[in-house]
């Protein structure tokens, strides 16, 4: 039975915990970080932020409490979509991405064509280390992409990854089998060699999805589909070389973006205001918290989680 | 636990300090202050675990480094005690600064209110402190209260010296 005292002393540890807790996920709140801190925007912000991190999975966010980084399309289409109705004079885009699946990326993409469209909001990509595949997908939507020099971008394509294990199971003495309702409901199985029906609708599904992927280049960049095929064979570039594809505007920082995005969007202010969206609520920093302490106690766990993950995932832009 | 953690803190008089609570109350109190440290200084996720690791250290360093302060100051005084019960109620004494969060907190609300609560806390620690102090050495609770200042005072004047011993070399060598 729980007594009084019991109860007190456990309520005594709860409170001082939950308060330090909170304070420091309130200190650390991406909501504080501005230009101007004394100057955060009630209304509408110069420019609101928008970072991409990790790989682009469906999903309101890219980690849970045992899940690495990772931005998950929900939240990103949900700051878009806030960052629009908010007025925002222009949406920055921190895109550190080595790509996604096929359809978060699009999902994204569309969300950004959209606010282009419709709005007076500008959208401005920033690459980071890397922005390829799916992360430069989503970047091709901006109306001008700042790369660093050494930008790891490009790798336009689409892949679908296939094993067979039937070699190694046979050695072992292992036999699969199973009972299935159509010729495709065990497509992808890795315990044995894809047929040739098999080869035809996947490559389908591959060739179609490409397509879209060089549409949407197309569409965002406004260039012709011929001039992106030399580079769309799954190579990587360099900004550099990129710059010189045409697939990305400039070369520059974080401050040069900045200051591309003033210029883009008119924006008069020295200073401007910007507001990281969406705002971080606090299960998102206690979910980090315990992604990074997960990851930094257990070595490997996240690029283990990834790979969980993304074996579930048939249609993947992303190498 | 509970209950012992509870005892501890509201009957500290009628129960010895046992090891397992003065593990959970010094747990406790490293956590509390790395998240304030945490807050003040705004680190991100990934910079907190190290900071806990340095404050586990540096909070073991620094306990054993005042409980003997304490337990040889405390032992001219007549103290009886063997040097690691000194040194369980010395960390049990500390149980006010979980608080401290708390005093944070409230500070965020209102400027004054947060540092009258900090006060508190303050006050709370050199009570807490000075009591567990005098019963673990069977002394009066206003020598060890003045222990306790005492031994601030020298750790201050120690790292007053610490700085000012190599100016002197440098400046007079």
């Amino acid at each position: 039975m729980w007594r009084t005292d019991r109860v007190l002393a456990l309520a005594l540890i709860v409170v001082s915990l939950f308060a330090a807790l909170s304070n420091w996920l309130t200190s650390v709140s991406p909501q504080a970080d501005s230009v101007r801190p004394s100057q955060v925007a009630i209304d509408a912000p110069d420019i609101a932020l928008i970072q991409i991190s990790g790989s682009i999975s469906e999903g309101s966010s890219g980690g849970g409490f045992l899940q690495g980084g990772g931005s998950g399309s929900n939240k990103i289409l949900k700051a878009i979509k806030q960052a629009r109705d908010d007025k925002a004079k222009a949406i920055l885009l921190q895109i550190n991405s080595p790509g996604g699946t096929a359809s978060a990326s699009n999902a994204i993409y569309r969300e950004l064509i959209r606010t282009r469209q419709n709005s007076d909001t500008k959208v401005v990509a920033l690459l980071g280390d890397v922005a390829a595949s799916g992360g430069y997908y989503v970047a091709s939507a901006a109306d001008h992409i700042v790369a660093n020099a050494d930008t790891l971008t490009g790798s336009i394509g689409v892949i679908i990854r296939t094993q067979n294990l039937s070699p190694l199971l046979e050695k072992v003495g292992v036999e699969n089998g199973n009972f299935k309702s159509g010729q495709f409901k065990d497509i992808l199985s890795p315990y044995r060699e894809s047929t040739p029906g098999e080869q035809a609708l996947l490559q389908g599904l591959v060739d179609e999805s490409y397509q879209g992927f060089l549409e949407a280049i197309a569409e965002g960049r406004g260039m012709p589909i011929d001039a992106i095929k030399p580079y769309a064979d799954g190579r990587v570039l360099s900004g550099k070389q990129a710059l010189e594809a045409k697939l990305v505007d400039s070369l520059g920082n974080y401050f040069d973006a900045i200051e591309t995005t003033k210029e883009i969007a008119q924006i008069s202010a020295d200073e401007p205001t910007i507001r990281s969206y969406p705002g971080s609520r606090f299960q998102e920093r206690l979910s980090e918290l315990l992604s990074a302490t997960i990851s930094q106690s257990i070595p490997g766990v996240q690029q283990a989680q990834q790979a969980l993950q993304w074996n579930q995932i048939p249609l993947a832009l992303w190498e | 636990m509970l209950d012992a953690f509870y005892r501890q803190l509201f009957r500290a008089d009628e129960t010895p300090p046992s090891s397992a609570v003065a593990a959970l109350i010094a747990g406790l109190v490293v956590l509390v202050m790395t998240l304030n440290a945490g807050s003040s200084l705004q680190l991100p996720p990934s910079a907190l675990s190290p900071f806990l690791v340095l404050f586990l250290l540096g909070g073991a360093l620094g306990l054993f480094w005042f409980a003997a302060a304490l337990f040889a100051l405390t032992s001219l005084w007549g103290g009886t005690s063997h040097f690691f019960t000194l040194l369980r109620s010395t960390l049990v004494g500390l149980w006010p600064l979980i608080f401290s969060g708390v005093a944070l907190s409230i500070q965020s609300v209102s400027l004054a209110l947060g540092a009258l609560f900090s006060l508190a806390v303050t006050i709370g620690v050199l009570f807490t402190l000075s009591r567990s102090l005098a019963v673990a050495q069977s002394i009066n609770q206003w020598l060890a209260l003045i222990s306790i200042l005492v031994v601030i005072a020298l750790s201050g004047l120690a790292i007053f010296g610490l700085f000012l011993w190599p100016l002197m070399l440098l400046v007079g060598l």
